[in-house]
């Protein structure tokens, strides 16, 4: 192990590792904070320009943006009350209050101070848990596989929304798009309507930016210039600085909402946005201060800020060792690294394991970046959510079909990505989340082909998947994050009509 | 003419019609010569199955449901008001406009066109966002070449 991690430093503390990391953090802070981008965009942007990297490089850049689109998210939080993600939306519970008292600045350092904590712990409890966890892993055969990926399916069940109907067909949307082109096991080509272009399948990078970028553009087609509330808001930063008292008045908010953070990262199907509440909610009960909570308590900072940035490095745990996706950042992650030639999944540690330890070191290094950046570029990040939005759209289509071109240099995959941006629009117009479908994607062909080899070698036995110990693991944990969405909405329906019956 | 719907509703009965569709294009669009339980058609045939099943599941969601939006269909429909909320079609069209255009005008005059063409569906008035979008085209064009990527 100390070999490796001597290999993966090396590869990690290169000049090229380091300026890919300076890169992806600089524009993964600046796309975190413009309200309404996300590190999903940010990643999507930069995927074509890492195929001729090194996959450590190209792997630094695209952690660099979704480290820095975590964190910067919280600028807009802090200043304007507009999260600039999702997982910073209970910083802005305390954040904006202490801008309203004049103390913007401070907000603005112990966010950065807790998403460094949060991120190192994540990362170091990343680089110790993954191998131990990939060592088990790599003993796990075709039915293990598929279990595996059924579980990674079941986490549609807690992000489907309201209606898991809609995430269901969600994810046979997705898997179904995956199985297009020619059957990997037969040969056979599926669904290409006589299209020879179809049957190479649908390339990855096309689903990811019609899926997420183009469709967000589309989103976003009614937005008005002139009635913005970002761009009109005046942003004036104070001069009062975090203390020596605040940090340790801190200290213990830190270390319980990095831990909250890195275990709920873990968990498939979660995030940084719930992360950030529950550990937002343990430091209110926990705190000498818990009455000044939501009033521009700098402990709420703290804690929000600390628990989603530890889920960065967390998430990536499932990833590299199961091909776990957690959310849909992770799922183009793991696009990611396919596009570099590596499938996530229990191989990938015996297969790639320097380049696996180089990450995990990397993660490290864009941390201390990130504070650095953070310490010396505050007060200009802070006038990023006035960069006008028609311009960045403008900007953002070019390069996303430029990107999807560079692939395979193939207009006809700009084609598809555009058919799919629509479809994609359309879906959440009807209520639909692009997660499922993104997972269903990325998992579909790994479900099909495990699940045809576990049937050759059971001989056509469901049986073998309840056999095998590891196998009916996941099977039990699949049926329990199924079991959990529907005793919460039992829950809630319960909630809503208990005071009917009264 | 008046008619009650909901999104479940309209999802139910869009992807009934798309999963009995492809349903019948199965023996069409895989041709397979296996033998056994596990052929090439197996999977795809269990999820387009399963989308049919949800479907009706949705429908029926949709039409038991009580939380349904009235819709009139008149002359009204191709007021300005109305017409208003079609403005992302604009958007679409100008998208698949590129995606079509660009193989015959190649990247930079569709790109041109398109990026401007944002700015203007936006109304945008200040003249050097045109000139930062178009000069973008051309950075992108020379940046993709760098990386040894000729668009076209």
């Amino acid at each position: 192990m100390l070999d490796y991690i001597l290999a993966g430093l090396e590869m990690a503390a290169s000049w090229q590792s380091i300026l890919m990391i300076a890169l992806g953090l600089l524009s993964g802070i600046v796309i975190g904070a413009i309200p309404g981008m996300t590190a999903d965009i940010g990643i999507i942007l930069c995927l074509p320009l890492t195929y001729a990297m090194d996959p450590i490089p190209a792997m630094m850049l695209l952690l660099g943006i979704y480290c820095g689109g975590t964190y910067g998210g919280s600028i807009t939080a802090i200043l304007i009350n507009t999260p600039g993600t999702p997982a910073n939306a209970a910083t802005t519970l305390d954040g904006y209050p202490m801008t309203l008292q004049g103390k913007s600045l401070k907000a603005l350092q112990m966010a950065l101070y807790s998403s460094f904590f949060g991120g190192i712990v994540s990362a170091l409890i990343c680089l110790f848990a993954a191998p131990a966890i990939a060592r088990v892993a790599q003993t796990f055969g075709p039915p293990e596989y598929f279990c595996i990926t059924f579980f990674g399916l079941s986490i549609i069940a807690s992000i489907s929304g309201d209606n898991i109907i809609k995430g269901i067909m969600g994810g046979v949307i997705g898997i179904f798009i995956a199985l297009i082109g020619q059957d990997s096991v037969s040969g056979v080509i599926r669904f290409a309507f006589g299209n020879r272009k179809l049957a190479g399948g649908i390339p990855l990078l096309a689903v990811l930016v019609g899926l997420f970028a183009l469709a967000e553009l589309l989103s976003r087609s009614n937005y008005d210039p002139k009635n913005d509330p970002a761009r009109k808001a005046k942003i004036k930063i104070s001069q009062e600085r975090v203390t020596w008292k605040e940090i340790k008045q801190c200290f213990r908010a830190w270390v319980v909402s990095s831990v909250i953070g890195t275990v709920v990262g873990a968990t498939p199907g979660t995030g940084g946005g719930i992360a950030a509440f529950i550990s937002y909610d343990q430091a209110k009960k926990m705190s000498k201060h818990g009455d000044n909570f939501g009033k521009g308590e700098i402990e709420g900072v703290a804690a929000s800020e600390a628990a989603n940035n530890a889920t960065t490095g967390s998430t990536l745990i499932p990833l590299m060792t199961l091909g776990i996706p957690g959310d849909g950042c992770t799922a183009i992650l793991i696009g990611a690294f396919m596009l570099q030639g590596m499938i996530p999944g229990p191989a990938l540690f015996r297969d790639h394991p320097g380049t696996l330890y180089g990450i995990m070191l990397g993660l490290l290094f864009v941390n201390v970046l990130m504070l650095v950046f953070g310490l010396a570029l505050t007060p200009l990040y802070s006038n990023i959510s006035r960069i006008p939005y028609e311009l960045m759209s403008a900007l953002i289509i070019v390069y996303c079909i430029a990107g999807v071109y560079s692939n395979e240099g193939s207009t006809f995959h700009v084609l598809l990505a555009a058919c799919i941006g629509v479809a994609s629009f359309l879906l959440r117009k009807l209520g639909f989340s692009v997660v499922p479908i993104i997972l269903g994607v990325v998992l579909g062909d790994l479900v099909e082909t495990n699940f045809r080899n576990s049937m050759i070698l059971s001989g056509g036995s469901l049986s073998i998947f309840v056999t095998r110990p590891f196998s009916l693991l996941f099977l039990l944990l699949a049926l329990v994050s199924i079991g959990s969405f529907f005793y919460k909405s039992i829950k809630k329906h319960v909630k809503g009509t208990a005071p009917e019956q009264k | 003419m008046k008619i009650k719907l909901n999104s479940n509703m309209v999802t139910g009965a869009i992807f009934l019609v798309i999963s009995v569709i492809l349903h019948v294009l199965i023996p069409s669009q895989i041709k397979t010569y296996e033998t056994g339980s596990m052929t090439a058609a197996t999977v795809p045939t269990l999820l387009i199955r399963i989308l049919l099943a949800c479907s009706v599941i949705l429908l029926a969601q949709g039409l038991l449901s009580k939380d349904k939006k009235e819709y009139y269909i008149s002359t009204a429909l191709f007021q300005k008001e109305s017409l208003k909320r079609l403005k992302p079609a604009i958007y679409i069209a100008m998208l698949l406009a590129y995606a079509v255009l660009m193989p015959r005008i190649g990247f930079i005059i569709a790109s041109l066109l398109l990026a401007n063409g944002i700015l203007a569906y936006f109304g945008t008035r200040k003249w050097w966002f045109y000139l930062i979008a178009s000069a973008n085209v051309f950075l992108a064009y020379f940046a993709f070449r760098a990386i040894n990527v000729t668009l076209p």
